[in-house]
């Protein structure tokens, strides 16, 4: 597939997709190059097929067709023979490397000491993000909240979330990591993925939320594990914040948490 | 191979076994309607976002009042075979009594939403309730048609005309799918809540 | 036959001809006005907040300074979608000609219940304008997208006004519409084929009807059940569909809608496209003058999607978080979708080989159906691979994807069915220079679009956003957002060409004989105009739809009604 890459870029393409930062992104990029490898042949021959018979069995060159309701066993044999080919050589390819991507990486959940987890709270039209602190646990004084918006991680990290949401449904997209979630209120929905450079990239809604979706956007930083905890200490716990935020003020009894619940268990 | 075979002369009239056909297809999909509010309902049980409880005597009223819909559809049933073997004037009795138990079933649904209301079950604040409420309110519309397809056949009965045999026939049979339709809703409440 | 007045006869005509006209004229009136929003939306897309040209009636936005703005962009695209999906395709395939092709080609007087038929148009043509006013509401229309997914579309997701409930009363009423003709549609074929007319001996064209109407039975009550739940939400304040902070004391869930609205929504698909499938396979034999080939294996395997269709849904929701075990199984299923299509893919080229290809224009477009379709087809896998979706959900790519399999192949399956059934319906020919021209303009520009949403969804744009040029790893694809935008604006310029040569053909084409495609279906058995009641004597059918060249017959086609006496 390599080669195919080089002739063109981005492939069948044309275009190149964001240029992928991610520990895990090569994996979707192997199953869409597959994916292109195949149905470009499968497409070639149906066009080869089509101009063939446009010039061979045109009603000049070939006046009379045959009579041939293709309805005999060798016909059967050959159309399935057709079908389940397909089948196999794409169906059951990319089934087989999408299980075993998502087996071994995208629900493959980290566990461990090294692992950042924050919270993502979309709203319209901005990303709230919320990090432990010290404790690890969410929900208390030493919580860390950057202005909205804003998101660091550290390279080299795996890095877990989980979202939910203060009002509509938004996606949490990052290009650069070929992944994306959604954020439905009333559900917590988690995703992980490691960087694997560091620098500056952008964080999109893909999820149709109202008037300004399109200016709903993040700003990632990934940078080194150093930088990544002074830009934390530098930040005031929330705690240490004088009033409640905007949500805490609004807290009814019997609305499940959207915001600083407790990290939920992953299976 | 059955196919219906039609000649010039009924042109464009409708065959017993067509309408027939028509109405089941009718059923099918209203059948996926109450399927589909009953799925909802059952996912928003799983899921665990609401509770009701209701006692076991408010449940007994809403068989008390479903039994009425039953009765109705027995009594649509009598007039039915009554009219068959040609009595006419009881024929015209039962349809008039499976009509007025329809109306009582009706009110017996819009009394029971007040009790379950005063009751604090408000299909406002609980999706629950909300989805009874929608189903029993789904179910009332098509038996207010059905009551004015019986109030039509009455009509017809006693104006003494010409009435088809299939006519009554498949009245009956959507008054008989509306009385089980809700049966078995509310069996399925009654089992699950 | 006896008279009619003009109000029975042509308004509240109980005549399946009549209504299927109706129907066609309803959809391309909506179709022109859909598309009339494609422009728009491409023009704010490839110039993002500058004034809409003159000749893009930028009048429209008069009150905006001349500039889309976000609400009205959102309102654009949510428009556009649902007037495409429910008020163009809808009517235009199986409204249109489900109710012309199917009592015609099975030989039957009319559909079984015609007073059902009318009703079913003047429902639909009622849930048409509901949805036209509501471009008139003071707050504007609906702007939720063409899913409308909760809470978005409810009052506290934030859009104002009514927009929301007429659009979800309008769906609901068409819906209904769509129910009243799916019954009409499965009983005549059921009740009313004429003698001799089994199963196995209907136009394939009949089959993928027939089928799309056994699926609209099914599963246009679902989305009822939904919808009826989201206008209560609504208009009422329950709250089947809210849930968080928006909720007061608990609440629904939002997901449930969306797993309704996708388990009608995905057989939905194949209910807009399965006309397409039983016309093209039937016009391909009939310009190839060859047997459909395979002719039961195409049938059975239209059914077999059918059935599969119905529990793929999930595959729209692979984001939402849903359970790894239900996601692998959904996509599982969803794939195994390849095999019917594949094998009924090679039927198509299968009818082809050996034939003798008449290069009409009515040919012209069937055959471009297996370029779209084969693109849009194979283009599906990447959306229905758990991992490649993750990156190309919610982007252009789907976008791109779609209008392949909708736009490109129903559309081309549109013409192909209107060029081909022109002069039963109208008694004249559409003039086959313009046809042509037509065709190959929007066949080439069409693939410049639709391909090309594709190439800027893999580079990572995502739908439904007013101005691409707000992220930085959008700026590489400006240039191609343009040509894009060219490349459609020269499309909608043929489809203006299109209009023309319906009218002008309607008025001044050339008057068409009785059977100018030398077609076998019963269709083309009687002279134009067809009376009301179709046939003097019903006829007896002795073979299947696509005895052509049969080496018995003298001609290269043996109409339905003659008898091949095997020598």
């Amino acid at each position: 597939m390599g080669k195919i890459k080089k002739l063109l870029p981005g492939g069948i393409w044309f275009l190149d997709p964001p240029k992928d930062i991610s520990l895990d992104g090569y994996r979707i990029d192997k199953v869409i190059q597959y994916t292109d490898f195949v149905i470009t042949l499968y497409f070639a021959i149906v066009v080869i097929a089509l101009v063939f018979f446009i010039w061979r069995y045109n009603s000049r060159k070939n006046p009379k067709a045959s009579y041939d309701h293709g309805n005999q066993k060798k016909h059967l044999i050959m159309t399935v023979a057709m079908g389940l080919l397909v089948f196999f050589s794409i169906d059951v390819v990319i089934e087989t490397m999408s299980f075993k991507d998502l087996k071994e990486a995208f629900w493959n959940f980290p566990k461990g000491k090294d692992v950042v987890r924050i919270e993502v709270m979309p709203q319209q039209y901005a990303w709230n993000f919320r990090y432990a602190g010290e404790d690890e646990l969410f929900g208390t004084d030493d919580d860390i909240v950057p202005s909205q918006n804003i998101m660091h991680i550290p390279v080299n990290t795996p890095i877990v979330i989980q979202l939910t949401t203060y009002d509509v449904i938004h996606s949490f997209y990052l290009p650069n990591f070929r992944i994306k979630q959604d954020a439905t209120p009333g559900m917590v929905t988690a995703m992980w993925f490691q960087a694997m450079e560091t620098g500056q990239y952008e964080i999109a809604c893909a999820e149709l939320c109202g008037n300004s979706h399109f200016k709903m956007k993040g700003y990632l930083t990934v940078e080194s594990e150093e930088d990544f905890d002074s830009w934390l200490g530098s930040l005031e716990p929330e705690g240490t914040k004088d009033e409640l935020d905007d949500w805490g003020a609004e807290e009814v009894e019997g609305v499940p948490e959207f915001w600083a619940w407790a990290w939920k268990e992953l299976k | 191979m059955s196919v219906a075979t039609i000649t010039s002369k009924k042109l464009f009239i409708i065959d017993e076994k067509t309408s027939s056909l028509g109405l089941i297809v009718g059923f099918v999909a209203i059948t996926m309607l109450f399927i589909t509010f009953l799925a909802t309902f059952s996912s928003m049980m799983l899921k665990e976002l609401q509770y009701i409880h209701i006692d076991l005597m408010t449940k007994m009223i809403a068989v008390g009042i479903t039994s009425v819909l039953v009765i109705s559809s027995l009594l649509f049933a009598i007039s039915h075979r009554q009219w068959l073997s040609g009595k006419k004037k009881e024929s015209s009795f039962y349809l008039a009594s499976s009509m007025a138990l329809g109306i009582v079933f009706l009110f017996g649904q819009i009394s029971y939403w007040q009790l379950l209301v005063k009751q604090g079950l408000s299909g406002l604040n609980n999706v629950l309730v909300g989805m009874v409420y929608l189903m029993a309110g789904a179910h009332a519309i098509h038996l207010i048609a059905g009551l004015v397809f019986l109030a039509w056949l009455w009509l017809q009965l006693n104006k003494g005309g010409e009435l088809k045999e299939v006519r009554y026939r498949l009245i009956g049979w959507f008054w008989h799918y509306l009385s089980a339709l809700w049966t078995v809703i509310l069996l399925y409440l009654i089992i699950t809540v | 036959m006896h008279s009619e007045s003009f109000w029975r006869k042509d308004i509240f005509s109980t005549d399946h001809k009549t209504i299927g006209k109706q129907f066609l004229f309803f959809g391309i009136f909506f179709l022109l006005f859909g598309g009339f929003q494609a422009m728009l939306l491409r023009w704010q897309l490839a110039y993002p907040g500058q004034p809409v040209p003159w000749w893009l009636m930028g009048f429209l936005y008069e009150g905006t300074g001349g500039i889309i703005d976000p609400d009205g962009f959102n309102r654009l695209f949510t428009m556009h979608g649902t007037i495409m999906i429910f008020w163009a395709i809808t009517p235009i395939l199986i409204g249109a000609f489900g109710n012309f092709l199917i009592p015609l080609q099975i030989g039957a007087r009319d559909m079984a219940f015609p007073t059902l038929n009318m009703i079913s148009f003047w429902t639909f043509f009622l849930s048409g304008v509901v949805l036209l006013l509501s471009h008139f509401l003071p707050a504007g229309s609906a702007s939720g997208g063409w899913t409308s997914y909760p809470p978005l579309s409810l009052p506290g997701g934030g859009i104002p006004g009514l927009g929301q409930a007429f659009w979800t009363l309008s769906v609901t009423l068409m819906g209904a519409a769509t129910m009243m003709g799916a019954i009409n549609y499965i009983i005549t074929v059921i009740r009313l084929r004429a003698p001799g007319m089994t199963y196995w001996r209907m136009p394939l064209s009949v089959w993928g009807l027939w089928l799309t109407s056994i699926l609209n039975a099914i599963f246009v009550p679902v989305i009822a059940a939904g919808l009826i739940m989201l206008l209560l939400d609504q208009l009422l304040g329950t709250q089947f569909f809210v849930a968080g902070r928006l909720a007061a004391g608990g609440g629904g869930d939002p997901l449930l809608f969306q797993h309704v609205f996708w388990i009608f929504g995905h057989p939905e698909v194949y209910i807009l496209i399965l006309p397409v499938w039983g016309i093209v396979s039937d016009l391909l034999a009939i310009y190839s003058r060859k047997p459909a080939f395979g002719y039961k294996v195409t049938s059975i395997c239209m059914s077999t999607i059918v059935v599969l269709s119905s529990i793929v849904w999930g595959h729209h929701m692979y984001t939402t978080g849903m359970s790894p075990l239900l996601g692998k199984a959904f996509m599982f299923l969803t794939l195994l979708i390849s095999i019917p299509s594949s094998i009924f893919f090679f039927n198509w080229l299968g009818t082809l080989w050996r034939g003798s290809l008449h290069f009409d224009p009515p040919m012209l477009y069937t055959m471009s159906v297996i370029w779209v379709f084969g693109l849009g087809g194979l283009t599906g896998l990447y959306n229905a691979t758990v991992t490649s979706d993750i990156y190309l959900h919610d982007t252009m790519f789907v976008v791109g994807h779609f209008h392949y399999t909708l736009a490109a192949s129903v559309l081309f399956g549109g013409f192909a069915a209107i060029a081909h059934w022109f002069p039963r319906m109208f008694g004249r020919m559409l003039n086959p220079l313009m046809s042509k021209i037509h065709f190959w303009g929007t066949f080439i520009t069409l693939n410049l679009v639709f391909f090309n949403m594709m190439v800027v969804g893999y580079a990572g744009q995502h739908r439904r956003i007013y101005n691409p040029s707000e992220y930085e790893f959008l700026q590489p694809l400006a240039d191609m957002n343009v040509f894009i935008t060219y490349a459609a604006l020269v499309l909608g310029l043929f489809q203006i060409l299109y209009l023309f040569n319906f009218v002008w053909s309607l008025v001044k084409g050339k008057v068409a004989e009785t059977n100018p495609w030398r077609a076998t279906t019963l269709e083309w058995t009687m002279d134009y105009p067809i009376p009301h009641g179709n046939f003097g004597e019903i006829p007896q059918v002795y073979h299947g739809p696509h005895e052509y060249s049969n080496p018995n017959t003298d001609q290269d086609w043996a109409p339905q009604t003659v008898e091949i006496k095997s020598s």
